[in-house]
């Protein structure tokens, strides 16, 4: 088994997650996609990602919190 | 919530003195009680006999029932609150009342850290000293009828220049400033009051006016839990949303109970200047009057309003006159070394002047900018309702102090105005019945996404509603209407606050003049949508199954089949560390066929991988396709591969790579004229000749010249002057 660690995963249905990599700059952003409605980003990237998916309209749900 | 000590723990705090005094009202003859410990025990032993102390409370008259009653419903009485909140329920000389109830042992004082004993003359004194009722006190008390005031009625035509605020102007100024908090950076000072000029920036942008002004609202705000100090500057609460989501009465309910229990606003600041009104809230000049004098000055006349009689105009002199009967020290002296309270009227003018401006100012602008009551005038000029200056003319020309006893006693001049409750006053205060509100068609909802609010047409509620769930435009006091913009970001702010896209537009609906635009309707759900749609999970690990899988290895949170989520961190595998600099697991074999190390590879390999390879034989292959879908410009596929390659990347793989990023500059087809000679000495030699030199370009070998297009026929020429012919379509070998 491996575990994968300090990484924000941030989930949606595929769809909307296609959308959302079809903006260049979370496309940029993501380092890792185990599954098609999830993807990756590295800690440093939180605020980016927050500020780009209020700009498409998105207000996202936060489950948990950083150790 | 704290724990009621014992009564023999209570009985203790006291004098032996006091004790034995207390007993006189128990026993018939205390003398036999020798010590402090028997005194203790004898009561102990009375004061747990309900029917004891029932009989003993039915001796009192009805202000001391009335005062026990008090003490009975409120939740932690202290001293000063239990005397304040008696006063304000009719209860004459509630401090003399509270003396002979506390001396009867009725209710029992609780020391506050390592307090002296007490005595009996002085429990009025001890002000924060939690109160305690005897069990039983309840069962000896008469059912009592509230004691309605009345007031001499003001003949109406005498009154002029009526006039009220609008209802609920208060709760949608409120719901405003939580919202502003939220928009803009709203700093306080150390002491967590609202600094001169951000008191502005809310008067500007809440367009206020009168006696709702910023200091005001700003501490109510904080009462409510409307909003919060959050590192020094104001941020709604996540109950701010729905704090005064209520109708109109209950807000203002809720509002009126704030600013009286502890709600630290002066209500006496002079209007106007805000920066004045910031510093006078804190300097010493205002600060005489301690805050918790403010609240029992509410509290006092809060209860009179509660209990007054008749609907029609009265003296808000004869008020005040009510009021300092009840209460005659609202304006509590403290000692400053014990930090008690006289309940006595203050001796000098100016503090006389400033208890009473106090009551009219809750009155004339509190309760008034809360739409509780209406003002009108009877004398002939407007009050100015402000607190009276300690050093004004006023104080210098009577008795200021116990020095001055030449001086004549001060006597204040009548303010000339009348009030009486509003029908939102007699629901909020006395429980009248609500007054029907209908709701009528009033907004202008634009195409635009522009909505448009006539004041005088809008219910206040509803201006509370929209402040809360559509962005405000700025306006300026006094504009006929309000206006609001329908934008995504405050939209969606007040649906992550629980509004749906329905319920906004079922507000717009119900008091839209006409239907709501459709492209706002389906904007607003196409908005409404998004809430929700995405979800982040920190602080969360990716665990990975790697062998045969079984169910519920990967926890509650699937993701895909070998995924799922779990909180961290999970324990009892192979620790991948993304804030780690990534490990080298890629290596390439002869014919650039990459393979990975799979113990050590990640997800940001596979990633990476998948961007510009395809699986190929358990390997994966650079891909032409792949690599250009990828859009990553071939210097940072390589610089990545640089990074995570055992080794260096080959140089087949570098031009592969470069090749399928379509970033090479596309290389010339060029056609060539070349001369041979057979003989490379005189090819050679031909060269020293000006005119041949000139016409050739360059050697492609020893003997063979390359020679521009343009230059041929001077390269022929030159060579046929030497008597060389050329013969053409000779092959290269």
């Amino acid at each position: 088994m491996k575990i994968h660690r300090n990484l924000l995963w941030f989930r949606a249905e595929p769809t909307v997650m296609e959308q959302l990599l079809s903006d260049p700059a979370i496309a940029r952003l993501v380092v890792a996609r185990p599954a098609e409605d999830t993807a990756g980003v590295r800690r440093e990237g939180y605020h980016e990602l927050l500020s780009r998916l209020g700009k498409l309209g998105h207000v996202p749900k936060e489950v948990g919190r950083w150790a | 919530m704290g724990v009621t000590p014992s009564l023999e723990r209570l009985l203790d705090c006291y004098s032996s003195a006091a004790l034995r005094s207390m007993a006189g009202a128990w026993v018939p003859n205390p003398r036999v009680i020798k010590s402090k410990g028997d005194c203790v025990e004898r009561l102990t032993a009375l004061m747990s006999r309900p029917t004891a102390v029932a009989s003993l409370v039915a001796t009192l008259n009805d202000d001391g029932q009335l005062l026990l009653a008090t003490a009975l419903d409120l939740a932690r009485p202290t001293v000063e609150g239990l005397i304040y909140d008696a006063a304000a329920r009719g209860v004459r000389d509630a401090a003399g009342v509270f003396s002979h109830v506390a001396s009867a042992g009725l209710v029992l004082l609780e020391r506050l850290g390592s307090e002296v004993m007490f005595d009996l003359g002085e429990l009025p004194q001890q002000a924060r000293n939690p109160v305690h009722v005897l069990p039983g006190v309840a069962q000896g008390l008469r059912p009592l009828q509230p004691r309605r005031e009345s007031l001499a009625p003001v003949v109406p035509a005498s009154v002029s220049n009526p006039r009220t605020a609008p209802p609920g102007a208060a709760v949608a100024a409120l719901l405003g400033l939580a919202g502003l908090a939220g928009r803009r950076s709203i700093r306080l000072t150390k002491d967590g009051w609202v600094t001169g000029a951000q008191l502005g920036v809310i008067e500007r942008e809440l367009s206020l006016e009168g006696p709702l002004c910023a200091p005001m609202l700003a501490e109510l705000a904080l009462a409510l839990g409307l909003v919060e100090d959050s590192a020094g500057r104001l941020r709604p609460t996540e109950a701010a949303a729905h704090a005064l989501d209520a109708s109109l009465g209950e807000a203002t309910r809720r509002i009126l109970a704030a600013a009286t229990d502890k709600s630290r606003f002066y209500d006496d600041v002079p209007l106007g200047d805000l920066v004045v009104a910031s510093k006078a809230c804190r300097d010493e000049t205002y600060g005489i009057v301690p805050l918790p004098s403010l609240i029992n000055a509410r509290r006092v006349v809060t209860g009179i309003l509660r209990r007054l009689k008749g609907d029609s105009w009265m003296d808000l002199d004869a008020l005040v006159d009510l009021a300092l009967t009840l209460a005659p020290g609202i304006y509590t002296e403290r000692d400053f070394w014990r930090r008690r309270p006289s309940y006595a009227r203050p001796e000098t003018a100016s503090e006389q002047a400033i208890q009473e401006e106090l009551v009219r100012c809750f009155v004339g602008r509190t309760c008034f900018a809360l739409g509780l009551v209406e003002l009108g005038d009877t004398g002939a000029a407007p009050h100015d309702f402000t607190r009276p200056s300690r050093h004004s003319q006023l104080a210098e020309g009577f008795r200021t102090s116990i020095y001055d006893r030449g001086k004549p006693e001060w006597r204040r001049l009548t303010c000339g105005v009348a009030f009486r409750l509003t029908p939102l006053g007699r629901e909020v205060l006395q429980g009248a019945a609500p007054v029907a509100r209908a709701a009528t068609p009033c907004l202008i909802v634009g195409a635009d996404f522009e909505v448009v609010a006539p004041v005088v047409e809008a219910p206040p509620d509803l201006l509370a509603r929209l402040e809360t769930l559509l962005t405000p435009v700025k306006g300026r006091p006094g504009d006929p209407v309000r206006r609001y913009r329908i934008e995504q970001d405050g939209l969606l702010r007040a649906m992550a606050a629980g509004a749906t896209a329905d319920g906004v537009l079922d507000v717009l609906e119900a008091h839209a003049r006409r239907p709501v635009p459709d492209n706002v309707a389906r904007t607003v759900r196409d908005w409404a949508r998004r809430v929700g749609a995405v979800t982040l999970y920190l602080g969360h690990d990716l665990v990975e199954i790697t062998g045969e899988r079984t169910d519920g290895d990967v926890g509650p949170l699937p993701v895909g089949d070998r995924f799922g989520l779990v909180s961290a961190p999970a324990k009892g595998g192979t620790v991948i560390d993304y804030a780690a600099p990534p490990t080298r697991s890629l290596s390439f074999d002869d014919s650039g066929r990459i393979h990975v190390h799979a113990p050590t590879a990640d997800l940001a390999l596979d990633a990476t991988l998948r961007s510009v390879a395809v699986p190929d034989a358990g390997g994966w292959r650079l891909d032409r396709d792949t690599i250009r879908r990828s859009r990553r410009p071939a210097a940072d596929l390589l610089a990545t591969l640089d990074l995570r390659v055992i080794g260096k990347v080959p140089r087949s793989v570098r031009a592969r790579v470069m090749g399928h990023s379509g970033e090479v500059k596309p290389p010339g087809l060029a056609t060539l004229t070349v001369v041979k000679l057979h003989n490379a000495q005189l090819a050679q030699d031909l060269l020293a000749i000006p005119t041949v030199r000139r016409a050739v370009r360059g050697l492609l070998g020893p003997h063979v010249y390359v020679v521009d297009e343009d230059k041929v026929e001077d390269l022929l020429l030159a060579l046929s002057d030497l008597g060389i012919e050329v013969e053409p379509g000779v092959a290269l070998d």
